[in-house]
């Protein structure tokens, strides 16, 4: 079995003296390719923090990552935004879509950044979301799932290899929280693809292959669900 | 087309307003540049074609020894000397005298120095002894014609003279009569060119009086000048007289200047406004856009590619409002120079597309802004792609306004109050911005407008307070006590008084100047003299504080004074100076310096002091009568050929000062513009940035005049407090101005009137509170609901 992502003793410091948040502290994990993965804790745990180091976001302050055999740690900002762009999608809480531009255009404007025929990808991926018929919208007409559904698609354009979301369901109603689940859920049906989704809500915790529970910057427990429970069996 | 590209020209259409302001302001800067730029370098060709062309003379000298001719042309650098006559007579035209000045000029073909354009009729010709050339502006002035008949006071009386031709000179594209008379206008003065042998007969102590020069092509003028110089001085000569002292030539030079002031200065004032106004409405860009940046970069866009994109905002706008400003510009500084060339008569209108304008006009625009886009785009460049994940953060902390922390009492005025004047330190770059915008909009205003004031000012010193006297008679004699006595007795004077005006050069320890010399009566009532008591000495010379820079005199040195037309000369103690609008001038009181002549060696006695110009009777009238009444009664007194209009002097410089009035309104509009221009930025930016609060506010029950009444308050607050820097600001940037256009002939010390200062104070609220209306409308038609959902996105 590949691994998809391994950290080994990542540390996260932010600031220094007296204001010294230690984010991470000394986190060694490993994740098996193909899995959907909820990272759980409470506020401030870190989860943000361990999202952006797998995605290279920011630099750790020792430790590495190491994501499909590349040491993400040791890259340099080209690298890094050349790893991103290839390997990883992002989903965020706000979707942080461009207001100027309708849904397809949000999509497109990633499309673009990789070679092949990105109006063909976004097409493919704006139907993956149920939002064919949406595309020439402007997020300010969409309601705040579609919106999502958008940033979703813009993360799955690249065709990425791991998918990171940062409660993708925080600022969604229950229903269109589980149908963005099922939505990220079959991204891994090929068992090429990852995802790694963040949310301190539990209960998402019983769909995913494997839970990993963080607090105060360590992981306290990781978690294997043989039998996964399906989204729409989840209560809230 | 990318959809970075789409992103940017939607981006540009959201905030269309902003940007066209923008766009206007580095425009209007660009076209400023390239209108003046262009025609001042234009009419400066433009001059030196026609000077050129008809050789206008490098260096005159009047008065030397006989034979100066010769000594001149051997000076090294002195390609042509050439001697001709020149003499200042009255004419007679219709019913008016006036003081002509003729001019000698072979009958036989154009001399070698100082030609002239025949725009009209034919050159001089032997075979017509009494034909005479006009200079042109005499010629409109009186409305003569080729073939008309004028007369000429000759030392036989009046001799009647045909108008053969109408001549453009070079001497006088500008019609000064000398530096002391700068403003001397057509109608108190004109210009004849005759031929030689007639001078000889008209005023035979004129004959060969003055040497004309050309130098050689590419000669070092300053070198030549002094050369020249000290072989006139040791030819004793009355007065020396370079291209760049030429009173016409100086008064063009004058007026250039400010082409090239505003080819500089307020340029820089626009593009300082639009190049801030960018900046703001950038940083803004960027600042809400930073979670999308942040997203963008969290999927592997470069951040070269995302810097570059910010960038191009400012480049596309910077570049649009370059070409559009460049193409205008020059197209205005064409007319412009069209349009100057022929008001002033100037024979030659050159027009040169210069490629350098248009370089530089492009380049203003570019940088200013790739300037303005170069922070926000560098902010872009050192983004953290992890904001992406963190959300909406606040982005100043709260806390009391300054204010507050002063006035404490303060603290209980209503939260909304609060407000504004927290409001004033939430963003600080921006309301210095915003005040920014009100200095240079005074600057700009106020350096037009106090040009304006002070040329005002300085009319009314020159003509209520230096000459008191209401018209000036001139005599076919010499004045004498008892044509005096009759001039007062007519109805409706109040004063007069003998005057001498003698054409003088003042010297001093190896130093000259060329000026007149001016003597009253005791007590005089139609001259005042500005010094501590107002009154002139008896017993020796009052000058104009120029003379001090120009000779190196001061109080108690004695002077020695030459006179042009008379082979005497006289010295005295400086008593005094006076500071005076317009000219350089010698006084000193009449019977001192009729006494001074006398004793001179030779003695002049006071008959044989020359033509009508010399002695003349100045009157001042009694209040309330038919001025032109008056005159036409001192006109009819025996002896009495002609009778000027001190007024019609003064009037005639009002209108002419309506030309700066027009001038100071584009100022106006202009620097109204630029202060809308950024004042309307920034609150539109305030606005947009806080358009939650105000969603929130209204939805909470605030009414929409509430929340406009505190948007006006924060702005015209701001504005309020660029007022003050802006007002001390232009007045120094005015007075600077001022003073770079000072010199012997005309001294602006800048005059302004306190009403200035209040009228542009409120010129700027008025534009703050026309900038708020587009940003209280924006608030007004705030869909809540959609503000809300926004920040979600
Ligand atoms: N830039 C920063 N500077 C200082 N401290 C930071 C910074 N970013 C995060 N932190 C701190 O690091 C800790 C972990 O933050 P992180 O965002 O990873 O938490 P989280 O688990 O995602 O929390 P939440 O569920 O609330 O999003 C927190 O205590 C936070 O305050
Ligand atoms: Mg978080």
């Amino acid at each position: 079995m590949s691994l998809a992502v391994r950290t080994t003793d990542l540390t996260k410091i932010y600031g220094e003296g007296e204001t010294e948040v230690r984010a991470l502290d000394g986190v060694s994990l490993e994740i098996p390719k193909g899995e959907f993965v909820v990272i759980l804790g409470p506020s401030g745990a870190g989860k943000t923090t361990l999202l952006n180091q797998i995605g290279a976001l920011e630099e750790p302050t020792s430790g590495t990552t190491d994501v499909d055999g590349v040491i993400v740690s040791s890259l340099n900002e080209k690298e890094r935004t050349e790893y991103r762009l290839r390997t990883i999608g992002f989903v965020f809480q706000f979707f942080n879509l461009v207001p100027t531009l309708t849904a397809r255009e949000n999509i497109g404007l990633i499309a673009e950044l990789i070679d092949g025929d990105a109006e063909a990808r976004t097409d493919e991926v704006l139907d993956q979301v149920g939002l064919a018929e949406r595309g020439d919208h402007f997020p300010g007409q969409l309601s705040g799932g579609e919106q999502q559904r958008v940033s979703i698609a813009r993360g799955l354009v690249k065709n990425p290899s791991l998918v990171l979301c940062d409660e993708p369901t925080g600022s969604l109603d229950i229903e269109t929280g589980i149908q963005i689940l099922e939505l990220l859920r079959t991204v891994t049906a090929d068992g090429d693809r990852s995802v790694l989704t963040v949310t301190h809500n539990a209960i998402i915790a019983e769909m995913a292959d494997r839970v990993i529970r963080v607090r105060d910057g360590v992981v306290v427990d990781v978690q294997v669900n043989s039998s996964p429970a399906e989204p729409s069996e989840l209560t809230w | 087309m990318s959809y970075l590209a789409t992103k940017r020209s939607r981006d540009f259409r959201r905030s269309r307003w902003q940007f066209i302001a923008v766009f206007i302001t580095i425009a209007l800067g660009v076209v400023m540049f390239g209108a003046s730029y262009d025609s001042y370098r234009n009419l400066n060709v433009s001059y030196n074609g026609t000077y050129d062309r008809l050789h206008f003379a490098d260096m005159t000298v009047t008065g030397a020894d006989p034979g100066f001719a010769d000594t001149a042309a051997a000076v090294p650098g002195v390609a042509v000397a050439e001697e001709r006559a020149q003499a200042d007579i009255p004419f007679s035209i219709d019913d008016t005298v006036l003081i002509g000045r003729i001019v000698t000029m072979p009958s036989d073909g154009q001399p070698e120095v100082n030609q002239v354009d025949v725009t009209d009729g034919a050159y001089l010709s032997p075979s017509d002894p009494t034909g005479v050339l006009i200079e042109t502006h005499l010629a409109e002035q009186f409305d003569l014609g080729v073939g008309d008949t004028f007369e000429i006071a000759t030392g036989a009386g009046w001799t009647t003279v045909t108008v053969r031709g109408i001549a453009v000179s070079p001497e006088y594209l500008w019609p000064a009569r000398s530096r002391q008379e700068f403003f001397s206008l057509p109608g108190t003065f004109g210009v004849a060119f005759v031929s030689a042998d007639a001078v000889a007969a008209a005023a035979p102590e004129a004959t060969a009086n003055q040497v004309v020069m050309r130098y050689d092509e590419g000669a070092d003028r300053v070198t030549v000048d002094a050369a020249v110089t000290d072989a006139a001085n040791a030819a004793h000569a009355a007065d020396i007289m370079t291209q760049a002292d030429q009173p016409s030539n100086a008064g063009l030079d004058l007026d250039l200047k400010g082409f090239e002031q505003m080819a500089i200065a307020f340029p820089i004032l626009f593009l300082i406004a639009a190049g801030m106004a960018a900046f703001i409405l950038l940083t803004r860009i960027v600042y809400t856009q930073r979670s999308q940046i942040g997203t963008l970069r969290a999927s592997g866009m470069s951040r070269s590619k995302l810097t570059w994109h910010y960038l191009s905002y400012g480049l596309i706008l910077g570049t649009a409002g370059a070409i559009v400003g460049t193409i205008l510009g020059i197209a205005a500084g064409w007319g412009i120079t069209g349009m100057y060339t022929q008001s002033l008569g100037i024979p030659d209108t050159i027009r040169e597309l210069r490629w350098s304008t248009a370089v530089v006009g492009i380049l203003f625009g570019v940088v200013t802004g790739a300037l303005a886009a170069l922070a926000p785009a560098l902010a872009v460049f050192h983004a953290s792609p992890a904001e992406a994940m963190r959300g909406e953060v606040p982005t100043t902390g709260g806390g009391h306004s300054l204010v507050e922390t002063v006035i404490p009492p303060l603290r209980r005025l209503p939260v909304r109050w609060l407000m504004v004047l927290r409001g004033v330190g939430r963003n600080k770059l921006r309301s210095l911005s915003t005040m920014l915008g009100v200095v240079l909009a005074l600057t700009l205003v106020l350096s037009a407008w106090g040009m304006i004031d002070t040329v005002r000012t300085l009319l009314d010193r020159q003509f209520n307070e230096i000459d008191l006297s209401d018209a000036t008679a001139l005599a076919d004699r010499p004045v004498d006590d008892d044509l005096v006595a009759v001039i007062a007795g007519v109805d409706g004077v109040a004063v007069a008084e003998p005057v001498i005006t003698l054409p003088a050069t003042a010297k001093f320890s190896g130093d000259s100047y060329g000026t007149q010399l001016q003597a009253y009566v005791k007590d005089t009532r139609v001259r005042g003299f500005l010094t501590d008591d107002g009154a002139l000495p008896s017993d020796g010379i009052l000058a104009g504080v120029s003379l001090k820079d120009e000779i190196g005199v001061d109080v108690g040195d004695t002077i020695t004074i030459t006179f042009g037309t008379l082979e005497t000369s006289i010295t005295g103690p400086i008593r005094g100076f006076v500071t005076e609008p317009m000219g350089t001038v010698l006084y000193m009181e009449r019977d001192t310096l009729l006494a001074a002549l006398a004793a001179a060696d030779p003695a002049v006695p006071e008959t044989t002091l020359g033509n009508p110009t010399v002695t003349t009777v100045a009157t001042a009238f009694v209040d309330g009568v038919d001025r032109d009444a008056v005159m036409e009664r001192i006109h009819d007194v025996d002896g009495v050929i002609s009778v000027v209009d001190s007024r019609e002097v003064y009037d005639l410089v009002q209108q002419f000062m309506g030309l700066f009035y027009a001038f100071i309104g584009i100022m106006i509009v202009f620097g109204g513009a630029m202060a809308f221009a950024l004042i309307f930025n920034t609150i539109s930016v305030n606005v947009a940035e806080r358009s939650t609060e105000y969603a929130t506010m209204r939805a909470n029950g605030l009414s929409n005049r509430r929340v406009a009444a505190l948007i006006t308050g924060e702005n015209v607050l701001l504005v309020s407090l660029g007022i003050i820097p802006g007002l001390i600001v232009g007045y120094l940037a005015a007075a600077w101005m001022m003073s770079t256009y000072s010199s012997d002939m005309i001294k602006f010390n800048l005059e302004m009137r306190p009403w200035t200062l209040v009228l542009a104070a409120i010129a700027m609220i008025i534009v703050a509170l026309l900038s708020v209306i587009p940003g209280i409308r924006t608030v007004r038609r705030l869909n809540i609901v959609e503000v809300v959902r926004e920040r979600a996105i």
